[in-house]
């Protein structure tokens, strides 16, 4: 690519402009050719720096080039192969027994098969199981389709749980000093009331309130301690008095 | 090999299937039987009249307590058992005449092995003019457990109403 200035001299740009990283590794790749070509070993005759990227560059080249030959290399089928002729598991059917011992009957008597793999691969090797091990398989679908009919029958009971009423009114629960209409507890039974209410969380309740409406009134619902009760749980009480609010009678 | 393990695993899940199926069959059946229910209905009056608690009344230590303890007397008014179910609930005419109705809505089955199953008691009291003192009380109640609704003005003292359902 050529320009020219304002008095009309001409002027290659190209000439002025060092090669890039990628012209680097096309020249080292043997990419790189024509004008371009001439320039870059033009740029490395002249630049230290330029040539030591190009060393780098090829020695890693180099390296990419024989690992990926030596991966190539591996010859996992014939590997493969030999395993399965050699496995006497009882996880093998007939059908998949017969090719084998057609195929490979020395490999079936000597059991001792060598890995093909490389050293640095056995151990992921070993690790994998052979190709037609499908008994993980089966045991994950085993397993998935027990938790899923536990999980179906479980649901199954819990799905009778207590039902909400939809819609149902709130339950307008006030605490005994807000009740006109109810009886004022005495000094005495003032703190024995607090302690009623404090052991709401304590003890189950043996009936619990569901729903509640008390119309235009205000009621109350106690729960009596479990050791006031003949059983073992707290007494419900709802208290409501008919002239509690409302005016009502 | 793998498509007869594969058949025999959706056959295992299907079993498991029918059976959890069958085991809400069976629930739904035992709460369609249990769909009647008896109940006992005591009615009580509270008084500070110093008579103490009425003997008829037998084992109610609740009595003692807040916010029953208010009143230093309970005689017993009434005593009566009731069966009821989600398609007729039962009545009872009140010495304030008012009718206190009660009905069985649900019959809720045991979430643990252990549990007892609990009732769903609807329950209301309406005025003789046909308009509601309390227009609902929805508890969730365990056999032989009692609860009660009370307050209402009685001849100088209250009414007090426990409910029971029988086990």
């Amino acid at each position: 690519m050529t320009t020219k200035t304002m008095n009309g001299e001409a002027h290659d740009t190209r000439t002025k402009r060092p090669p890039t990283d990628l012209e680097l590794m096309m020249y080292v790749d043997g990419e790189l050719e024509g004008e371009r070509l001439r320039e870059v070993r033009q740029a490395l005759s002249r630049d230290s720096v330029l040539r030591n990227k190009v060393a780098a560059l090829s020695l890693s080249a180099s390296i990419v080039r024989e690992n990926a030959e030596s991966a190539a290399s591996i010859d996992l089928t014939d590997g493969i192969m030999a395993r399965i002729a050699a496995d006497e598991s009882s996880t093998r059917d007939a059908r998949d027994a017969a090719p084998a011992l057609l195929e490979v009957p020395v490999e079936r008597k000597g059991a001792d098969v060598k890995p093909l793999l490389r050293p640095g691969l056995d151990k992921a090797a070993s690790k994998s199981a052979p190709s037609n091990d499908n008994s993980r398989g089966i045991f994950a679908l085993a397993a998935i389709a027990v938790a899923a009919a536990a999980g179906l029958m479980i649901w199954g009971r819990m799905d009778v749980g207590a039902p909400q009423p939809q819609g149902a009114p709130v339950a307008a629960v006030t605490t005994p000093a807000e009740l006109p209409a109810a009886p004022a507890p005495t000094p005495a039974e003032a703190p024995r009331a607090a302690d009623a209410d404090a052991q709401d969380g304590d003890a189950e309740p043996g009936v619990a309130v569901a729903a509640v409406d008390f119309g235009t009134k205000i009621g109350t619902i106690f729960y009596v301690p479990a050791e006031a009760a003949t059983s073992n749980h707290t007494t419900t009480v709802v208290w409501l008095a008919d002239d509690s609010a409302g005016g009502e009678q | 090999m793998r498509l007869p393990l594969f058949a025999l695993l959706v056959a295992a899940f299907g079993l498991s299937l029918g059976h959890g199926a069958s085991v809400a069959h069976a629930e739904d059946a035992a709460v369609q039987a249990d769909a009647s229910v008896s109940m006992e209905i005591v009615v009580l009056h509270g008084t500070n009249d110093g008579t103490g608690i009425d003997p008829k009344i037998g084992k109610m230590p609740e009595l003692a307590k807040p916010p029953f303890s208010s009143y230093n007397s309970y005689k017993l008014l009434d005593r009566s058992k009731q069966t009821s179910s989600k398609a007729s609930p039962s009545t009872l005419k009140l010495p304030n005449d008012r009718v206190l109705k009660v009905s069985l809505k649900d019959v809720v089955q045991p979430a643990k092995k252990g549990d007892s199953k609990r009732y769903v008691i609807s329950a209301s009291i309406q005025k003789p003019g046909g308009s509601d003192f309390l227009p609902l009380l929805e508890v969730n109640a365990k056999a032989g457990e009692t609860f009660f609704v009370a307050g209402q003005n009685h001849k100088g003292g209250v009414l007090v109403i426990g409910i029971k359902v029988n086990p």
